[in-house]
């Protein structure tokens, strides 16, 4: 069965149609990348599919694991295994990255049928993962991505989503504003979590950081549609010829 | 001098009887003003949000003498303070205290001496006269040039009250020497129907700085209006965070004067509502010399049918160049009865300041939630979540780690939705 299923999905935000009809199927173990200019509705597919309200669905499904994915409350979707890299991840003051985590960690556990990870355990896990991601443990101990780098940002998203141990991880732009070091240690920590089980929708401008996280499938996303599939080197050829090349063929072909 | 007022003001005929002493010639003279300013109606600007009806016709009662319970010892004292005074009902209480430190005396035997409302800036304020007509007791600090103490002195006030309305004051005078430190705590807290009505007052000589408190944790039944008065002389520092988290009205009034050149004052405020509980702060920041910075950054969490107002009105003088001044309130409205008014009021007389302000009510932030339930947190969870982060960037400015600590353990404990929260949220 495959791992996430989308068909014929339709949103809107405000009256305004910004996914025209997606369909996309990710199989366990698969990485699949979506490129698009901006606007292109890149980053509304990851919210939708992580369920954020803003947005309307007003036709299609998708699954996760053959199970209705629209139908779930986005807490209820996190603890299923979806698990969503946020483009600008929140600053949340008051509360410690630690605390917030831990607390995210257990409401999954228990989802699982696992016993709630005690303090030792939870900072032995933190220390393995952080050291995934070159992370400082000491930041954690800050409130929530506060003053934190837009680099720190970016490695923290990718070792939230190693501590939680998704079954579908969405990457949203988690390399815009990265220099080529930060990518280089974001990708390997993306790299260290792929298996056999698990899918990746890896959500990008550029085609750089398909350097390092290499798909398996790469999707072109223009106008709400995907009007592209190919392999690695599509992404390549994009890179070369820019979205310009894609406005053109496909509207060539239309 | 107060034979009319005995007739015609609802206060001032009690305030002979409330007293253990008889009146001397300032408390007269205070009970004077009280009548001459008259009970404040909601017609009154500085009185609009706050109903002081049902205090008006209030049989007010001595305070009996009444001991500390232990209970109340264990809940409202504060670890790891290097003094604590006690005072129960306006009565300094001995057994409770710790040695005075040096520097610091108690009012009480000085009463008269020491002239009171000299240059008060609340001397149109009626509970502020009544204030000075009432006290009995209070502390008087006195810190010279160039001593830091060491942690800081808590001054708790508590009320041990019964069915019968008492009303009581302290008097907190405060004098930090050039270039010398201070941190002081003050608690309000109690039992029983009470109207307090205390007032602080700090003087900074030249570098000092102070770190002040008043958490108010007073009984539902209690009507708790304050004020306090800052004068700062230049390049000092005034830090007062104003922490109301009980009674049913918790009003604090603060003037704070920027005297001297490159002052700096902050005052923070942090309100929690629950039921019909009222939070109003109403602060008057004087800009009178150049370069100095003021922050006012006031927070509300308004539960149930309470309500919060803010009045903050910045006074830049002419003359007061390089004036940086910084105002912000925000209220999290947790429910949809609770209510919230702000008022900027902006005064400046120069031209080159930066001052800003802005006043902000709403519900939790959609994308923080949506955050939190992504990673998988049930969404009660998430909000009780960003709802304690709402109270806890405050405690967590707070210069006084004493307090931070026992502040947090409180607002934990009223927090709607708390025991979805682990107590690792304070620490952790």
């Amino acid at each position: 069965m495959s791992l996430l299923e989308i068909k014929n999905l339709h949103a809107c935000v405000d009256g305004v149609e910004i996914l025209r009809g997606i369909n996309l199927t990710i199989n366990p173990g698969e990485v699949h990348s979506i490129m698009g200019s901006n606007g292109s509705g890149k980053s509304t597919l990851a919210r939708v599919l992580a369920g954020d309200e803003a947005y309307e669905i007003t036709e299609g499904t998708a699954t996760l694991n053959g199970v209705d994915l629209l139908d779930m409350a986005p807490d209820v979707r996190g603890r299923e295994g979806l698990f969503l890299a946020f483009q600008y991840p929140v600053e949340i003051p008051g509360v410690s990255t630690k605390y917030f985590l831990r607390t995210a960690v257990n409401a999954v556990r228990e989802h699982r049928g696992l016993d709630e990870l005690d303090a030792f355990g939870f900072l032995k896990l933190v220390k393995e993962k952080a050291a995934w991601v070159q992370l400082d443990p000491a930041l954690l101990d800050r409130p929530v991505n506060e003053g934190f780098s837009g680099g720190e940002k970016k490695r923290a998203e990718v070792f939230q989503m190693a501590m939680l141990e998704p079954i579908m991880a969405i990457l949203d732009e988690t390399d815009s504003g990265l220099d080529i070091d930060a990518l280089r240690i974001v990708a390997k920590g993306v790299n260290k979590l792929r298996n056999p089980d698990r899918g990746f929708l890896v959500i990008t401008h550029y085609q750089r950081l398909l350097d390092y996280i290499v798909p398996d499938v790469v999707h072109v996303l223009l106008d709400g549609r995907i009007v592209r599939t190919g392999d690695k080197e599509l992404a390549l050829e994009l890179e070369e010829k820019g979205y310009g090349w894609i406005e053109k063929i496909t509207s060539t072909s239309a | 001098m107060c034979t009319d007022a005995i007739e015609t003001c609802p206060l001032c005929d009690a305030i002979e009887k409330l007293s253990e002493r008889s009146m001397s010639a300032q408390r007269r003279e205070a009970c004077h003003r009280m009548h001459a300013i008259g009970w404040p109606n909601r017609k009154l600007e500085a009185w609009r949000y706050c109903n002081l009806k049902d205090i008006e016709s209030t049989q007010w009662h001595p305070a009996p003498l009444a001991a500390l319970s232990q209970a109340d010892l264990d809940d409202f004292a504060i670890d790891g303070t290097a003094a604590r005074l006690v005072f129960v009902n306006g009565r300094f209480d001995p057994t409770h205290s710790s040695l005075l430190p040096e520097g610091v005396r108690l009012l009480g035997p000085l009463i008269d001496e020491t002239p009171l409302d000299v240059e008060t800036p609340f001397a149109d304020d009626y509970f502020a006269a009544m204030s000075t007509a009432l006290v009995e007791d209070g502390v008087i600090i006195d810190v010279p040039a160039g001593v830091v103490l060491p942690g800081s002195i808590h001054i708790m006030h508590i009320t041990e009250g019964g069915c019968d309305p008492i009303a009581m004051t302290l008097r907190i005078l405060i004098h930090v020497g050039p270039s010398a430190r201070l941190g002081v705590i003050e608690t309000w807290a109690g039992h029983g129907t009470a109207l307090t009505t205390p007032m602080t007052e700090a003087h900074l000589d030249e570098d000092a700085r102070l770190d002040h408190a008043r958490l108010i944790e007073e009984s539902d039944e209690t009507t708790h209006l304050g004020t306090i008065a800052s004068r700062q002389a230049a390049g000092s520092t005034f830090e007062s965070a104003i922490l109301s988290v009980g009674g049913r009205i918790a009003r604090t009034r603060v003037h704070a004067s920027l005297d001297g050149e490159g002052g700096h004052a902050a005052i923070r405020g942090l309100g929690m509502g629950t039921d019909s509980r009222h939070i109003d702060n109403a602060l008057n920041v004087m800009h009178a010399s150049p370069a100095c910075t003021s922050r006012e950054y006031f927070k509300n969490l308004l539960d149930g049918d309470s309500t919060a107002a803010f009045t903050g009105r910045i006074h830049v003088a002419h003359g007061a160049q390089q004036t940086d001044a910084v105002q912000a309130n925000r209220n999290l409205l947790l429910s949809p009865t609770a209510r919230s008014w702000a008022r900027p009021q902006l005064e400046i007389y120069a031209d080159d300041v930066k001052c800003t302000h802005g006043a902000t009510t709403g519900e939790i932030e959609a994308e923080a939630l949506f955050y939190l339930l992504a990673r998988g947190i049930p969404e009660a969870t998430a909000r009780s979540l960003l709802a304690w982060a709402f109270v806890a960037e405050v405690v967590d400015e707070v210069p006084l780690p004493a307090l931070r600590k026992h502040m947090a353990r409180r607002m934990l404990g009223m927090l709607p939705g708390a025991e979805r929260l682990d107590e690792d949220v304070v620490s952790m």
